[in-house]
């Protein structure tokens, strides 16, 4: 349905500024194809040319048979497109605006009558014809752009940032009405977003967008267990530094070590069995933890290990860029709770293994990840938040002094290394690759 | 060509559905002409008496000032309401759809003349009421000629700006730069043996101009060479702001 071949982009050509970067992909017919980015990734750039809103600098692009760049016409006819803003009009009715939209891909009145009925019915917004869209909640008019956007019977809907904006119950309906949409007339769906969830929700297959490069491409199951079945998020009394984190990284036991904020991030096979050896091993290290956390990778820690190079490196610019963006709120929000709880946790005594285990044998078969890692931080947190020897006494500053020089030398390359890994992900993009952790 | 007379037709339709939603936007574009008309009439009645002055009336006079007035506003408008549609998505919607781009701008100009056709319509009526007379003869006919290529013109010229400038401020703060000193050097307020020579000169370049000696031309019933001339020019004003428009609109990203 989408071929994408070496697409580049630069606004300002010769500038050498791209925001897209060399991407290939295909998305074949009935697929839902989720692309994920965080702000100025190049998502909506990349739908804007697949929608000949902007021409490509160099590459191939395809829309359903057409080039964008030979026959735009003939790819204006063949997708519906939901834009980031609406694009509905506030101040005529639901079914003047469709009634418009089929006008202007040319259909008869009677057909496009024919189509209102059916889309409101599909939709469920059977008698709000003649409502006033400005008088629409948020939901339902995403809901009309989706259905002004089917107008003409498309076979592809290209949806750019469909739920941004919406409350959970809105978005949770949205998810389900395209979900049909895909299951029972057989769309296709290309999809830019921010939210994790979504692409978790909905996609068959995800692309992690991060300055105008692809990182990743493959299914969300392939890419959460590129990073192994579980996930240890430590919290340390001592700050993280890199040195701490080249020796995390050198630990064979771990598939992937991901700094967050205050936290590391350790992936690995086999979680639980390793669980009390990765303490002792703290311990050895003369490190202590303020918390420890088993739970299951999220999209959040796909992400971060994809396009979490912006968030370490280039910290402050990104949190100014994120600073006012809903997502990393929402995101922020979620570290703070978590950390309340854990810190509450501790006080009501360690767990012990047996509690975890327990746990972790009957939330193994229930509900998709997300849910088991919450299920994790709130309802069985004492069980699996698991207290380290206090050894506040043994800094670790001692401790990394004593190999200073040693440190100094791997810790350059220890970033550098997992971040090439990626590149060449990208560079083999296209085809279903499976990502491969750190193994 | 059928779907762009279509598509043009349905757009225009959806333009003047609008308008008709809110007729209140029509009628605040008459404020100022009409304080123009009312007010600065009586503050500058004396200005007939001057020696060399061509009417009577100021009043008589300062109306296809005021016209041509109402035109200039109520096109500088034609680009703010563009930018509305874009900040809604509507645009982007218009651009992926399978459409003849240019019938965007031609609905757009198409609906703008006809606005200001009726708010120069009413303005008519109000000045007759005055005393400022009716146009004359076959001037019936073409002032509104007249004023739908200025209206077009300059409605193309504001959509373009708007396109290319993407922002409401910038948009009515050029617009308010460029109105104001377009009526100046013109013979709009006065006539033009009255300004310095080098703002007669400078007036010739000015499309208004030649709309407000057509209008005055057709207040007088007076057609003669200089008026076709006037015609001649204001077409070609039209022609040459659509066509700029147009390549604006295709260019769109
Ligand atoms: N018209 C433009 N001219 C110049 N640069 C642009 C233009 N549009 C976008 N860019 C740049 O291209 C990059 C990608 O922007 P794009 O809008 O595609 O990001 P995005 O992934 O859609 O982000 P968001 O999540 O904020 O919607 C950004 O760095 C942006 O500044
Ligand atoms: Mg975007």
């Amino acid at each position: 349905m989408i071929q994408i071949d070496h697409l580049i982009k630069e606004f300002d050509p010769g500038s050498g500024i791209r925001a897209i970067d060399d991407i290939s992909f295909n998305v074949s017919q009935g697929e839902v194809f989720g692309f994920l980015g965080p702000n100025g990734a190049g998502k909506t750039t990349t739908i804007k040319i697949l929608t000949t809103l902007l021409q490509p600098t160099m590459g191939e692009v395809t829309v359903a048979g057409y080039n964008v760049t030979d026959d735009p016409l003939g790819v204006r006819m063949s997708f519906g497109y939901i834009g980031q803003q609406s694009g509905v009009d506030p101040a005529l009715t639901v079914s003047e605006n469709m009634m418009l939209q089929g006008r202007l891909y040319h259909l008869p009145k009677k057909k496009i009558e024919e189509r209102i009925e059916t889309l409101l019915q599909l939709f469920d917004m059977q008698g709000r014809g003649g409502q006033w869209v400005g008088s629409l909640s948020g939901g339902l008019k995403r809901r009309l752009d989706i259905v002004t956007a089917l107008i003409h019977e498309p076979k592809l809907l290209i949806l750019d940032e469909p739920t941004t904006g919406l409350d959970p119950k809105s978005r949770s309906d949205l998810w389900a009405y395209l979900r049909r949409l895909n299951k029972e007339e057989g769309m296709t769906l290309f999809l830019t977003t921010h939210h994790l969830e979504e692409v978790d929700q909905l996609a068959d297959r995800v692309g992690i967008l991060d300055s105008g490069r692809i990182r990743v491409i493959g299914t969300p199951d392939e890419l959460k267990d590129s990073l192994g079945h579980d996930a240890i998020h430590l919290k340390l009394t001592v700050a993280i530094d890199n040195k701490m984190l080249s020796t995390f990284r050198e630990k064979e036991w771990f598939k992937e070590v991901i700094q967050h904020g205050e936290e590391i991030r350790l992936y690995l096979e086999k979680g639980q069995e390793y669980l009390s050896k990765v303490i002792q091993w703290l311990t050895e290290l003369g490190l202590s933890a303020k918390s420890v956390l088993l739970a299951r990778p999220t999209f959040d820690d796909v992400y971060l290990k994809y396009t979490g190079k912006n968030w370490l490196l280039a910290g402050e610019t990104a949190e100014d860029e994120w600073g006012n963006n809903k997502w990393a709120q929402k995101w922020k929000k979620k570290g703070d709770t978590s950390e309340s709880e854990s810190g509450s946790d501790w006080e009501g005594g360690g767990g012990n293994g047996e509690d975890w285990k327990k746990w972790a044998g009957q939330e193994d078969s229930t509900g998709s990840d997300e849910q088991k890692s919450k299920a994790v931080q709130t309802e069985d947190a004492s069980a699996n938040s698991i207290q380290s020897p206090d050894n506040e006494d043994q800094p670790w500053k001692k401790w990394g002094d004593q190999a200073n020089t040693e440190w100094a030398a791997s810790d350059e390359k220890g970033s550098d290394q997992k971040w090439p890994e990626s590149d060449e992900t990208s560079k083999a993009d296209g085809q279903k690759d499976k990502p491969s952790g750190k193994n | 060509m059928l779907n762009f007379f279509s598509d043009t037709y349905y757009l225009f339709l959806k333009y003047l559905k609008l308008t008709w939603r809110m007729p209140m936007w029509t009628f605040f574009g008459l404020i100022q002409p009409l304080i123009w008309l009312l007010i600065y009439g009586q503050l500058f009645k004396g200005l007939s008496m001057l020696p060399k002055f061509p009417t009577k009336d100021y009043v008589q006079f300062l109306t296809p000032g005021v016209i041509i007035m109402t035109v200039l506003f109520g096109a500088s408008w034609s680009g703010v309401s563009l930018l509305r549609d874009l900040r809604h998505g509507v645009m982007e919607k218009l651009l992926v759809a399978p459409i003849i781009r240019s019938s965007i701008v031609f609905s757009r100009l198409l609906h703008n003349g006809f606005t200001v056709v009726i708010q120069v319509f009413m303005l008519v009526i109000v000045a007759a009421l005055i005393g400022a007379g009716l146009p004359r003869g076959q001037g019936l006919f073409w002032v509104w000629v007249i004023i739908l290529l200025l209206a077009v013109g300059f409605s193309a010229i504001s959509n373009a700006l708007a396109m290319f400038l993407k922002e409401e401020e910038p948009l009515v703060v050029i617009g308010n730069m460029l109105t104001l000193p377009l009526l100046f050097f013109s013979p709009a307020l006065v006539p033009a043996d009255f300004m310095p020579k080098w703002m007669q000169v400078a007036s010739r370049f000015n499309p208004v101009t030649y709309g407000v000696e057509a209008v005055r031309a057709c207040y007088e019933g007076v057609f003669v060479q200089s008026f076709w001339t006037s015609m001649g020019i204001l077409f070609f004003f039209a022609g040459l702001s659509v066509f700029f428009a147009v390549m604006t609109f295709q260019k769109a990203e």
